[in-house]
């Protein structure tokens, strides 16, 4: 099973954004679209999930999104935006609980509890949404995502996280959190397809990387044949230098100084 | 219609029957009530609207609201047998209500002349079985109205009155043909200055110095002369008629003028010397 | 590594849904004793206790009892009910729909277009031909105002929707464009009108239930009643639309379909109220704005506490407009607006600087 997308094509007005862009993630890994500010990361998830107007087809364990009902779509795959405004003052717990809305999963009022707890913020079920810093709200809004497609398997069929940017707000400590969570779920058999901004973060949490640099996909695959010297500094445009950590082959990714 | 309100009102109509018709009345409209106290027969009323503020004593009674906006249930709870009504009187809800309640809804018709006001004495006088005293009324009425139509027609003068009805957010609204002022002025001696229009409407700065009035003619709304005047003058189109150079403004009671009642001879004579000076 | 399903705390979250249901509870109590207060007071001296009577037969009602009870409190009971109860949902729903608490159906045209609808039924009705005239009678101008609102909703609708997607931006601003043409052509109509429509105008642009009659609270009903019992089937979507259209799209909910719905059920129960009562300002914002301050936004338990508490505020807005100056009465929109203006005031005050309104 796995989300396959074929000849993406975005245009905004004449300019064209995405230009006929492959992107393929299996079930079971954590999928991370990487590239420059401008380069269309965020334009190819948002027309994997429907919400940028797009040609070209994307295919859900086996079936096409634009044919599938909107129930049926949100029961299989959760959608984390990079923001959102929230109208009305809600409570943590009544966002969460939003999660349920689909309504597979809604006879099971423990998941927004449980959702709380993955991300961090058991206590803060009677907050106020909108008094929350962005990073809470950030880790809130997750853990109305994963509410919504809580066990990764359903019915024999992955289900899936679309995440856009999800730990660009946060302290260190919570997107190790976040990143563990989006593991665990991949481990478990769900997909995970995330667009990231940190090179290292990516490094740590990814099976499969995708570089992308005007519209166009240039580097995809594993962790390791990607993200390589060569091929970031032609996505970004700078001298970077690839390494490993040594005790568990992790890469990172240092910038070079602009000192000589 | 609904079958309920058919029994209510023939089992109503028989405790109607016990008293004698017209022995507790509500008159709507201005010129009805002063009508009424002009019988003599003020003494059968039990309540008035808002419009009847005249003779002063009438404004003791209840009032029961703006003619055009009755409450059924604040008439009900007057008990009348009997309600004469100026023509337009309502909402035809409440009346159909009444009517069906048994009490005696009486139409009476507004025309705006002096045969006009003949015929609202003579239908208060039927409905109140005082025929024959609304009969010498009537005549009484007409033949003063005649008296001062001649006194008014004797001066040489075709003084142009213009009849603002108000001057809100400067935009001055006057009365064109076909209203109680319009025919008040004619009564008077004075010709309407605007003709182009029936009914109240607003008029344009250029539309006012067109019409050039001798004479401005206004409802005294019980605040002082001068300032009334002053927020007349403060439209400028207003101030430079004839009328506004010559400070000829006329303010008269609403009522005492545009009312077309037992009065209408006396409000005829006191316009015709406001607009001629006599 | 941890895995999440370790995480089977079942967090115990305390919120306002409880209280909601409380809240609910109570406001079938206060129904119950506006409805009572309604029929129990009036200029005549009929009373709460003479219709006790009357029921369990001690005293039998006389028939002006009756009359005052059936044909005249009673069916102003009705329409105050349903009337208000429907200004306060359709207002919860638009503020919904638009995701802003300021947002009323006055906004979008509705309000505007069944206005129009009133106005050039008085001004223009006379110009019908008399058949026509005697069959519509004084129903003219409520089925005027129906009319109205429909057919704003409609323009709005074709205006605001492109390939099925409704923009709430452009809505807004075509229901402003609305309100001005429909402003523009009820001033026009008053230009033409006579002396004597020109004060029904005004009376009817304050609103009143003295009018009210079987056959207003029949024509109102099922067109009201309807749009009510549709607002349930709305209250989960509202909810997660409060996250964005494309949050709510992706939580499950058909957003096209909801918006769809939503707008008619307002125009319809809308257009019913402006028809059969005038416009009665200040229930559509004030109300809903309240529940929330008490027990929050969640759309299913707002929506129904907007329904029981408009009912029961405009009932006892109307015991007061009939009260104050008996045997007369002050028209209903006179005493919401003095009641509710200042309420509308402090929501602003309170949320000046909060956000763009």
């Amino acid at each position: 099973m796995t989300l396959s997308a074929k000849d993406i094509q975005v245009t905004y007005g004449r300019r064209k954004i995405l230009n006929g862009v492959n992107f393929d993630a299996p079930a079971g890994t954590v999928s991370v679209i990487v590239g420059p500010n401008g380069s269309g990361k965020t334009t190819l998830l948002k027309a994997m999930t429907g919400d940028v107007p797009s040609k070209g087809t994307v295919i859900l364990n086996g079936q096409d999104t634009t044919k599938m009902p909107g129930w049926q779509l949100a029961s299989q795959r959760a959608v984390l935006p990079q923001s959102l405004s929230v109208a009305f003052t809600f409570t943590v717990a009544e966002i969460v609980r939003m999660g349920l809305l689909s309504g597979v999963d809604a006879a099971d009022s423990t998941l927004p509890g449980r959702a709380l707890d993955a991300v961090g913020l058991s206590t803060y079920g009677p907050r106020f949404y909108h008094e929350l810093s962005g990073g809470e709200q950030q880790r809130v809004q997750m853990a109305r995502v994963l509410t919504q497609v809580w066990h990764p398997v359903q019915d024999g069929a992955p289900r899936w996280l679309f995440l856009d940017e999800p730990v660009s707000s946060l302290d260190i400590g919570h997107q190790l959190t976040l990143i563990r969570l989006m593991r665990d779920y991949a481990e478990r058999g769900g997909g995970v397809i995330a667009v990231m901004h940190d090179l290292n973060l990516t490094a740590m949490c990814a099976d499969r990387v995708t570089v992308m640099a005007d519209g166009q996909v240039i580097a995809s695959g594993a962790v390791d044949s990607v993200l390589t010297n060569e091929v970031l500094a032609r996505a970004y445009g700078c001298p970077l230098q690839v390494n490993a950590i040594p005790t568990n082959a992790t890469h990172f990714v240092l910038p070079q100084s602009a000192h000589a | 219609m609904t079958f309920k309100t058919i029994v209510f009102a023939a089992a109503l109509t028989a405790v109607a029957g016990f008293t004698q018709a017209g022995e507790r009345v509500i008159s709507i409209g201005g010129a009805v009530t002063e009508i009424v106290y002009a019988l003599g027969e003020q003494h059968r009323l039990v309540a008035r609207d808002t419009t009847s503020s005249f003779p002063e004593v009438a404004e003791d009674l209840p009032d029961v609201g703006y003619m055009r906006r009755l409450s059924p249930e604040g008439v009900l709870s007057l008990n009348p047998d009997l309600i004469l009504a100026s023509e337009g009187s309502g909402p035809p809800e409440t009346v159909a209500l009444l009517e069906a309640a048994s009490i005696d809804y009486v139409v009476i018709p507004d025309d705006p002349s002096a045969e006009g006001i003949a015929e609202k004495i003579r239908a208060i006088g039927a409905a109140l079985g005082v025929s024959d005293k609304a009969e010498a009324l009537a005549t009484d009425v007409l033949d003063r109205i005649a008296a001062a139509q001649g006194t008014a027609g004797a001066i040489d003068g075709n003084a142009r009155v213009l009849f603002v009805l108000s001057t809100q957010n400067g935009r001055v609204l006057a009365s064109g043909t076909n209203t109680a002022a319009s025919a008040v002025i004619e009564m008077a001696g004075g010709t309407n200055a605007m003709t182009e229009f029936e009914g109240y409407k607003p008029l344009t700065d250029e539309a006012i110095l067109a019409a050039a009035p001798d004479v401005i003619l206004a409802m005294d709304r019980g605040e002082n002369h001068d300032t009334a005047t002053e927020s007349l003058m403060g439209v400028p189109a207003l101030a430079v008629t004839p009328a506004g150079q010559n400070g000829r403004i006329v303010h008269m009671d609403g009522l005492y003028l545009l009312g077309f009642g037992p009065r209408t001879a006396d409000a005829v004579l006191d316009l015709n010397k406001a607009i001629y000076g006599s | 590594m941890t895995s999440a399903s370790d995480f089977n705390v079942a967090t115990d979250m305390p919120d306002r849904q409880a209280l909601a249901w409380r809240v609910h509870l109570g406001l079938w109590a206060f129904l119950a004793v506006s409805g009572a207060l309604s029929l129990g007071t009036g200029a005549t001296s009929t009373s709460l206790a003479t219709l006790l009577l009357g029921i369990t037969g001690i005293q039998p009602l006389s028939m002006m009892d009756q009359v005052v009870l059936f044909e005249i409190r009673l069916p102003r009971l009705a329409l105050g009910a349903l009337v208000g109860a429907a200004l306060a949902v359709s207002g919860a729903v638009m503020q919904g729909l638009f995701r802003n608490p300021l947002a009323d159906p006055g906004l979008v045209g509705v309000g505007a277009g069944a206005g129009l609808g009133a106005i050039t039924a008085i001004v223009l009705g006379g110009l019908l031909p008399a058949s026509l005239q005697a069959m519509t009678g004084s129903y003219l101008v409520a089925f005027a105002a129906f009319l109205g609102g429909w057919g704003a909703t409609i323009v709005l609708y074709q205006v605001s929707t492109r390939n099925g997607r409704t923009s709430v931006g452009t809505m807004l601003l075509a229901g402003i464009a609305l309100g001005a043409l429909a402003g523009a052509a009820s001033g026009v109509l008053v230009y033409i009108a006579d002396d004597q429509q020109l004060r029904d105008l005004t009376f009817w642009g304050l609103g009143s239930l003295a009018g009210a009659t079987w056959t207003k609270v029949m024509a109102a009903a099922p067109i009201i009643i309807l749009a009510l019992l549709a607002s349930p089937f709305l209250a989960r979507g509202l909810n997660g639309l409060a996250l964005g259209e494309a949050a709510a799209h992706h939580m499950g909910v058909d957003v096209q379909p909801l918006k769809r719905m939503a707008v008619l059920s307002v125009a319809a129960a809308t257009g019913a109220a402006v028809a059969v009562a005038g416009g009665i300002g200040f229930i559509g914002i004030v109300v809903p704005h309240l529940l929330r301050l008490a027990t929050g936004p969640d759309h299913r338990l707002l929506l129904p506490n907007a329904a029981l508490l408009g009912a029961s505020l405009l009932i006892l807005a109307d015991v007061i407009s009939r009260l104050v100056i008996a045997p007369a009465e002050l028209p209903i929109g006179i005493v919401t607006a003095i009641l509710g203006a200042p309420v509308f005031l402090w929501i602003l005050l309170k949320r000046r600087g909060m956000m763009d309104l």
